[in-house]
């Protein structure tokens, strides 16, 4: 900048109340540095320990199953992977073929699913920083106009992380439509943290702009961590983790749905879920039942160094129905590949 | 806010095209990016087929 212009513009730091400011901010944020509080994690993982740790919500499958996945490199990461699956054709069971590549560096991650009907998704993720990635999703079908865009932004600070979604964000309706997300968790204490999120959504341009707001909380004891969260269409969400042995963790969810039934009248309904998940050497086994009859057992369990057998059972005792899946899954990599997985540094790929 | 019909047409076009190229496109590029870039380069056979 001219110098000339850099004098005029002195005055602007250097008044009396600039300063004051300043020194209020520094000596604010040095407090904030002193209280050494953690990095609270994300919004989205709060009770992750629990939900994705020990139950088997995302593991659960029907049918058969076989998965050939060629891992070609380590460093940097890059895999083609082959999945083979005949199920009953109910929801939940998979395309019959889907081909998956992966590639990430440190910086980035590519990822495209494409099954044997043609319907893909991709993602590309971006690391600008060690505290800031940029994830990107996309989900195509053939035939149709309809895609799906997902952007999200992340931010990890040192006692907190903000991140912001939108999904299907448009401007061609003569208005902003699609919706918006953002999340905030903050550490208040070594052990307890706190967090809102909040969404704005709009379909068309003819329906009414929505927006909802929810709040959670989360403390992690000396190997246990519980977590309340309130969601905004009233439901209540209670979880609790503990690490019961050094292989053995067990945890309990309540989800509570309040919702008005009539004027003044509130109708409610409830759904408890107990889980445990058992590491063993060469196997892991998780068991959750629930208050809605259900009973799930997944075990998985590595027969040689590069195949490993699932199996997954749910039965529904007052539905009276069951789910069998059973998927074998093999990896392969050149002899050169697995060397260079021994020898290699280990690289953080930005999923 | 409002756009001309003409910018929304162009838009519309733009976003349909991209949509085609990633449906087509994205998956071989990565099998070419991880081509390039591994280190023993992978035989062709292997990278495409499931056996072998």
């Amino acid at each position: 900048m001219d110098k000339v212009a850099e004098d005029q513009l002195n005055w602007l730091a250097q008044n009396p109340l600039a300063m004051l400011f300043n020194d209020g901010v520094s000596s604010l944020s040095a407090k904030r540095d002193a209280l050494e509080l953690p990095n609270p994690g994300t919004f989205e993982n709060v009770s992750s320990e629990l939900t994705k740790g020990v139950f088997l919500n995302n593991l659960q499958f029907t049918g058969l199953r076989a998965d050939i996945a060629k891992i070609f490199g380590i460093a940097p990461l890059f895999q083609v992977s082959h999945s083979f699956s005949m199920g009953l054709g109910g929801p939940g069971s998979l395309p019959p073929y889907t081909l998956a590549t992966l590639f990430g560096t440190s910086k980035t991650f590519f990822q495209a699913n494409l099954d044997n009907e043609g319907q893909l998704s991709a993602r590309f993720n971006y690391r600008w920083s060690p505290k800031s990635v940029t994830r990107s999703n996309v989900q195509v079908a053939p035939g149709s106009s309809q895609a799906m865009l997902q952007l999200d932004q992340d931010y990890i600070g040192k006692d907190f992380s903000a991140s912001i979604k939108a999904f299907n964000p448009s401007i061609l309706d003569g208005g902003l439509t699609g919706i918006i997300i953002g999340q905030y968790l903050q550490s208040v204490t070594k052990s307890l943290s706190i967090g809102l999120e909040a969404v704005w959504q709009r379909q068309s341009m003819v329906a009414t702009p929505e927006a909802l707001v929810s709040y959670v909380a989360r403390y992690q004891g000396s190997g246990w961590i519980g977590s309340a969260g309130l969601q905004a269409a009233g439901a209540l969400q209670l979880t609790y983790w503990r690490k019961l042995a050094e292989r053995v963790e067990a945890g309990v969810e309540s989800v509570v749905k309040i919702a008005p039934v009539g004027p003044g009248v509130f109708g409610g309904e409830g759904l408890t879920t107990i889980g445990a998940k058992y590491d063993f050497r060469q196997s892991s086994l998780r068991a959750q039942v629930d208050t809605s009859g259900k009973l799930g057992v997944h075990l998985e369990r590595r027969v040689a160094p590069m195949v490993t057998l699932t199996f997954s059972g749910e039965m529904d005792h007052f539905k009276s129905t069951a789910k069998v899946g059973l998927s074998v899954s093999i990896e392969n990599a050149s002899e050169e590949v697995m060397e260079q997985q021994q020898n290699a540094p280990s690289i953080s790929v930005p999923f | 806010m409002q756009i001309s019909e003409e910018t929304k047409e162009r838009i519309t076009r733009i976003i349909d095209i991209s949509r085609v190229a990633i449906h087509y496109g994205y998956l071989p590029l990565i099998l070419y990016i991880g081509y390039t870039h591994s280190e023993p380069k992978p035989s062709i056979i292997r990278l495409l087929t499931p056996l072998a």
